[in-house]
Order: structure tokens, then C-alpha cells, then sequence
């Protein structure tokens, strides 16, 4: 029997974790499988919450295919998404985490929302007062 | 002149001469000869390479004479006379005179019948002529004495019982369209019933779950449930069997199967597996699909 289609997604336990952006984020999916012989595409995305909940950041797209192997009962796995890069993300919190499957039946989702910090990479205008000379 | 009504002899007159075959001796058993015709009993195990060794002894009461004995190999046909399948093997003999009591005789050297002629007889016969001059033919005929014929070794499986559900076997192979509902979890009853005819053996009944693959063959799933059986001796009637108990195959690796089949194999030592396919026995349904992400892990 094949699963129900997922139109929302669903929320799962996520950490937080603050990034800079010129760094990448990495995602080890845990979950489990039940099914034949696979190739399927696991994919991850940055949210961020503006029309709906998880509205993507397109440039933080990774996907990469996976091999499930046949398992008559739900086995537990996991995968690793790495290399996201959030340069695209301006520095600011509050950002959410979306992980989808694809080449299986239906698209399930899942993520967790306001899970990463992005911080900037420029420094902040500063001025130091060193000395002053009066005249 | 008076006669006797019991040995028609004339009073005055010398005994007819009388002779009748009193034994034969067939590849060394001896088979006594109180009338023309004898079951032997022997069916001895022959190729038609071999041959049978006949010696044949005899009474004579009469005056001497040269006679001949011939010896022919058959079997005993449908109308239970005697059928040749080899010419007539013939040695000469002298029988002395002997006009008051009995001579007892035997050839001093076998006569030999090859057996060439005589494939595929599980009733051998033979048949012993002695033809004295001035005399009606004395012929005696014995039965069952050899088999060029393997005996009958036959098995079969003749219906399975699954859960409950019984499968008549007229083939090896049955579509048993049972199509019964279960889950990797479950597991199969099998009790299969058998006909067997052949001497005492020792054999072993597997049974595998599988499916009908794409060509049409078993593909197996499980691995083999076995069973150790005894067939009993039975040589002139097929013997109905069945497991005392069934054989239980667990589905635990069958899963995802709409078209599930069974695979029973019968093995006897020195004798061809017997293998029946049973069709559509069981389905599991299709194999379900489902990745469940249970957390991410950011770093």
C-alpha cells in the first residue's frame, strides 16, 4: 500500500545552529524506510517565513541520491545533505530547515522552522575613538 | 483278460512307459515338480544380458530310449498360458531301462537360456518339454521364475492441504488459486499427500515459499522447510501417505507478493527429486513504500 500523498509538510525535531555566510550547513536526515530496492533523491532547502511557513531560499538547494536498500520492515537510516551554501541568506534569524524525498511515491516533506541564525560576514561600521587633539 | 482301472495294465502285460519331470533346478534354487505346472516363485533379478542355468531331473519307468529336453524362456501371458520369447535350448538324453520301479535322473550339465530376447518381464516363465519317441510330448511349465522388469518404483504427490484448504495434485504442478490474504507475519500450513509404490525408503519432503517468475519457473523466497518421512514397502499397491503433521513456512522474506507460490520436492536416495509447483497460493500485497524522516541534525 502506497503512502497518502503529503501535501504539508511534516515537523520533525531539529537543533539550532547559528552559521556565518560564507559558511554551509550540513543536514544528517535520520529516518527510517520500508521498500523495495530504491534510488531516490533526498533533498534539503532553507526556509524562511514569510507568505507560508516554509518559503524556500532557492539558492540553498542540495540534492543527492540515496540507495535504499529493500527492507520488509521500517529500517532505520540516515543520509547526509552537505554543503548548503547560505550566502544567499541575508544575516538575520529565525530561518527554518525543509527536507523533501524525491522518486518515490508522493513528495513528502519535513522540516523544522527557526532552527538557524545567519550572521553576516561584513564587519559592522565601527569607529574607534583613539585620541582626541584639541586646538 | 481283466485290467486294472487304476494303471490300465493288462495282467501279463509290462508297465507303459511313464515319465514326468520330478524337479528343476533354476540358477541353483531347486523348484520341485509334483505336477506339470509349478509357481516357482523365484522372479529372479535378471538383465537380458545374463542367462538362467536350468538343470532339470526327471522319472522314467519304461523300457530304454533316447528322448530330448527342451528348454524355452518366456512369460505368462494375458490368457495365463505360457508365451515364448527364446527358441528351444535342447539336449539329448538316455533313459535306461527301468521297467519296474521309477529311474530317477537330472542332466549332468545345465542347460543355459540367455535372456536377450527377454527384456522388460516382470513375470518370467519357462517352459520344459521332453519328447520321447512313440510318446505324447511331456511338458511342464514354471511360472514366475525371473523379472527383466525393474520393480515398479513410483512416487507422486497426489494433493496438498494448505491452511486448511486441500489442492488436488493430478500433475506435477496445480494452479491452486487460493490467493489466501497474509502478512509477513504469517506463515503457511502444508501438509502434503503423496502415493508411493516401491520398496522401503528413507526420503525427505521441502517445501520453500516463492513466487511465478516472469519466465513462468519458482522463484523461492524462503528457504526449505524439510521433513523426514518413511515410505513403506509396497510392491503390488500404491500406498497413500500424508504428512502426520503439516510443514509450517514462515512469510517473513515474502513480502510484496501478489502471485506467492509454494515449491515441494521430494527426495529419495538413488531416485529423480519430484518437484510440484503450486500457483497463486498466497499474496502479501505489495510491497509497501514509505521513508519516514524522523529528525534532521544541523551541523
Amino acid at each position: 500500500m502506497a503512502r497518502e500523498l503529503m501535501t504539508l509538510v511534516t515537523q520533525v525535531y531539529c537543533n539550532s545552529i547559528t552559521k556565518k555566510q560564507n559558511q554551509t550547513l550540513n543536514v544528517r536526515v535520520n529516518y527510517t524506510y520500508q521498500g523495495p530496492a530504491k534510488t531516490a533523491r533526498l533533498g534539503a532547502v532553507v526556509t524562511q517565513e514569510l507568505v507560508s511557513e516554509f518559503d524556500e531560499i532557492g539558492s540553498t538547494r542540495k540534492e543527492f541520491s540515496v540507495n535504499l536498500p529493500e527492507s520488509i520492515t521500517p529500517t532505520s537510516s540516515y543520509s547526509n545533505i552537505t554543503g548548503m551554501p547560505l550566502s544567499g541568506c541575508e544575516a538575520k534569524s529565525g530561518y527554518g530547515i525543509k527536507v523533501y524525498a524525491l522518486d518515490l511515491d508522493g513528495k513528502p516533506e519535513w522540516g523544522a522552522k527557526k532552527v538557524l541564525t545567519v550572521q553576516s560576514v561584513v564587519p559592522s561600521p565601527e569607529i574607534n575613538v583613539t585620541s582626541l587633539s584639541l586646538s | 483278460m481283466s485290467e486294472s482301472d487304476v494303471m490300465k495294465v493288462s495282467v501279463g502285460q509290462k508297465p507303459p512307459a511313464v515319465f514326468r519331470f520330478a524337479g528343476v533346478t533354476i540358477d541353483g534354487n531347486k523348484v520341485p515338480l509334483g505336477n506339470h505346472d509349478a509357481d516357482s516363485g523365484l522372479l529372479i533379478q535378471k538383465k537380458v544380458t545374463d542367462t538362467l542355468e536350468i538343470i532339470p531331473s526327471f522319472e522314467w519307468v519304461g523300457p530304454g530310449k533316447t528322448a530330448t529336453i527342451s528348454i524355452k524362456a518366456g512369460y505368462r501371458d494375458w490368457a495365463g498360458n505360457f508365451t515364448p520369447k527364446t527358441e528351444a535350448y535342447t539336449r539329448n538324453i538316455e533313459l535306461p531301462e527301468s521297467p519296474d520301479t521309477p529311474y530317477s535322473g537330472v542332466l549332468e550339465e545345465a542347460i543355459t537360456i540367455p535372456l536377450t530376447a527377454c527384456g522388460d518381464i516382470s513375470d518370467g516363465a519357462i517352459e520344459i518339454v521332453a519328447k520321447l519317441p512313440g510318446m505324447a510330448d511331456y511338458i511342464t511349465q514354471v511360472w514366475n521364475v525371473y523379472a527383466t522388469k525393474a520393480p515398479v518404483v513410483s512416487f507422486r504427490f497426489s494433493a496438498v492441504d494448505i491452511d486448511g484448504n486441500t489442492v488436488q495434485l493430478t500433475d506435477h504442478d496445480a494452479d491452486s488459486n487460493l490467493l489466501l490474504s497474509k502478512t509477513t507475519a504469517g506463515s503457511l500450513s502444508v501438509t502434503p499427500a503423496f502415493e508411493w509404490q516401491g520398496s522401503k525408503k528413507a526420503a525427505s519432503i521441502s517445501i520453500k515459499a516463492g513466487y511465478k517468475d516472469w519466465l513462468g519457473g519458482f522463484t523461492p523466497k524462503s528457504g526449505a522447510y524439510t521433513r523426514t518421512i518413511e515410505l513403506p514397502e509396497s510392491i503390488e499397491t500404491v500406498y497413500q501417505g500424508q504428512l502426520t503433521s503439516p510443514i509450517s513456512i514462515p512469510l517473513i522474506a515474502c513480502g510484496g507478493l501478489a502471485d506467492g507460490a509454494l515449491e515441494v520436492v521430494l527426495k529419495i536416495a538413488g531416485i529423480s527429486d519430484y518437484i510440484s509447483h503450486l500457483w497463486n497460493v498466497y499474496t502479501t500485497g505489495e510491497l509497501a513504500v514509505v521513508l519516514d524522516v524522523k529528525s534532521l541534525a544541523l551541523s
